[in-house]
């Protein structure tokens, strides 16, 4: 695998740890629970990541990069 | 009874990920094995059998398709879901081809494997409570310790029902391990003669010599070696039931003594001169067809007449395999706790094997099978695999793994008594009369496609050495 791909590969992981958790936080909070809001930033700021991501590998794939 | 929960097993060389995924699965109610490498999932499964593994496609080493591979072959009851964060065409075919249960990409979608897994868990909870209904209408089915609902064997327990309180001879017949002392118990218990004595005496069992003085009894000096007075099984079961095991191996001098008795119900001790009166009813068991005896000249006529009277014939088990089901539900309970095991039952296709099995020895074989399975097995449900595997130790194992592959038939009462007529109509030619060759080489052949043209788990499943495997695909062409 090329570096760039094992690079892709493990902040795949690494973000999808930061969003199952607040998924799995969001689940077991109560819907009135103050903390409900940060938590979802965190998950948004995860999967924000995530499609930054998907994007840029896109484009250095198009772009013939390595 | 019951585990706790169905064992996930989670595979991923992300410790971050393993914890993320088992907080998930365990709230889902699972109990979650995790392994931090391909090699360490193939250890934990020697030890452990789970339900479902998540397993991520790209490790070092051992990768997910290589644990899916291997998976197949020691567990094909487990349900393998890959998953990656490098997601590839080729990789997912090949892992649909593998027989993964899905493929996921990372990062998860949480929603989706929520399903997946539920799926899962519903099916073995389906599973469960379909074995556990089977298991409590076991009680229902029970008469006199013999399990049926087929309706040759609710006639027979019918008539056994009729004849108990009357009879005074009765003749079972049936196949060996049919349960033809279950029958004669079942005559006693439900007739007038319940709580006195049954007795057994198995024919094949006893000295030519020795039988008059088994049967009669002798007095003390009647012959060499008669130092004491021995009372005979007829004074033994007096106001009770004997039992006359194997009577087609009775010689023909002890039926002729044998008849007089039931006439007369008089018997004389060997060297005795004194007659003794005797109330006993006698049950007279055999697998031969005493009618082709009687012709043959080796049973006589009038002792049969006299004992067929009433004549009860037990149904050999592939004539009632919707009986199969119950009769395995008991042996599981039984052998299950016996073996302090918590085993629920066969998984769908290793019921299927059960059903279509030609049992030439009947339920008795059925039961010793599920003994050797409850022996070994741990897991809640028993597989095709452990099935076939303590099967082909058995008599009907060659069999088994041939019928193994042909769909199930429904059964019909009014076919042919031989089980390749509705298992395989397409076959006419009996198996038996092919080369031995021609059956190992078309035996081995059916093991290989079962095991996927995996040598090792094919060599385990026949019962040799991988070594003997292959010299045999070498002598056979098979290479």
């Amino acid at each position: 695998m090329s570096e760039h791909r094992i690079f892709v590969h493990d902040m795949k992981n690494l973000l999808g740890i930061i969003t199952g958790y607040s998924a799995l936080l969001l689940d077991e909070m109560q819907g009135d629970d103050s903390r409900r809001p940060d938590v979802d930033e965190i998950r948004k700021a995860g999967e924000g990541a995530l499609a930054l991501l998907e994007d840029w590998n896109k484009g250095a794939r198009g772009d013939g990069r390595q | 009874m019951t585990p706790s929960g169905p064992v996930l097993l989670v595979v991923d060389d992300e410790p971050g990920i393993l914890k993320l995924i088992e907080r998930f699965a365990q709230k889902m109610g699972f109990e979650v094995t995790t392994a931090g490498s391909g090699l360490e999932a193939l250890q934990c499964l020697k030890s452990k059998t789970a339900a479902v593994a998540l397993v991520d496609l790209r490790m070092p080493e051992v990768d997910g398709l290589e644990v899916l591979r291997r998976l197949r072959v020691a567990d094909p009851n487990c349900q393998v879901i890959l998953m990656t964060g490098d997601a590839s065409l080729d990789s997912a075919v090949e892992a649909i081809k593998l027989g993964a249960m899905d493929y996921l990409s990372k990062p998860l979608d949480f929603k989706r494997l929520e399903t997946l897994l539920t799926g899962v868990r519903d099916h073995i909870e389906r599973r469960s409570a379909l074995l556990a209904a089977e298991s409590r209408m076991v009680k229902q089915l029970e008469f006199n310790g013999m399990i049926g609902r087929s309706p040759g064997m609710l006639e027979l327990f019918d008539r056994i029902r009729r004849f108990a309180p009357h009879v005074r001879a009765a003749l079972i017949t049936g196949e060996t391990g049919t349960g033809k002392e279950l029958v004669a118990k079942a005559l006693h218990k439900a007739g007038p003669r319940a709580q006195k004595k049954f007795a057994t005496i198995n024919c094949s069992a006893v000295v030519e010599s020795l039988f008059e003085s088994e049967l009669f009894g002798h007095v003390r000096g009647a012959f060499t070696g008669a130092v004491e007075s021995k009372p005979g099984m007829f004074e033994v079961a007096d106001g009770g039931t004997l039992f006359l095991d194997e009577i087609g191996e009775l010689p023909l001098p002890a039926q002729a003594k044998l008849l007089r008795v039931l006439e007369t119900g008089e018997v004389q001790r060997v060297g005795s001169v004194d007659m003794r009166r005797v109330d006993v009813r006698v049950v007279a068991a055999t697998n031969r067809d005493l009618r082709v005896e009687c012709a043959n000249g080796r049973f006589r006529d009038d002792l049969f007449y006299r004992l067929s009277v009433v004549e009860l014939n037990v149904m050999p088990l592939r004539e009632r395999h919707e009986d199969i089901p119950y009769l395995t539900a008991a042996f599981v309970r039984h052998f299950s706790a016996q073996f302090g095991k918590s085993i629920l039952g066969p998984t769908p296709a290793a019921e299927r094997i059960l059903l279509t099995a030609p049992w030439p020895g009947n339920v008795r074989e059925l039961r010793n099978l599920i003994e050797r399975i409850c022996i070994l097995g741990d897991d809640r449900f028993f597989s095709e695999r452990e099935t076939l595997a303590c099967l082909t130790t058995s008599s009907a194992g060659r069999a088994a793994t041939a019928s193994a592959t042909t769909t199930t038939s429904s059964s019909s009462s009014s076919s042919s008594s031989s089980s390749s007529s509705t298992t395989a109509p397409v076959t006419k030619k009996p198996t038996d009369l092919h080369l031995l060759a021609d059956a190992e080489r078309e035996h081995i052949g059916k093991v290989l496609r079962n095991t996927a043209g995996n040598k090792k788990a094919a060599a385990l499943l026949l019962g040799v050495s991988r070594r003997a495997l292959y010299r045999k695909l070498d002598r056979l062409g098979l290479r």
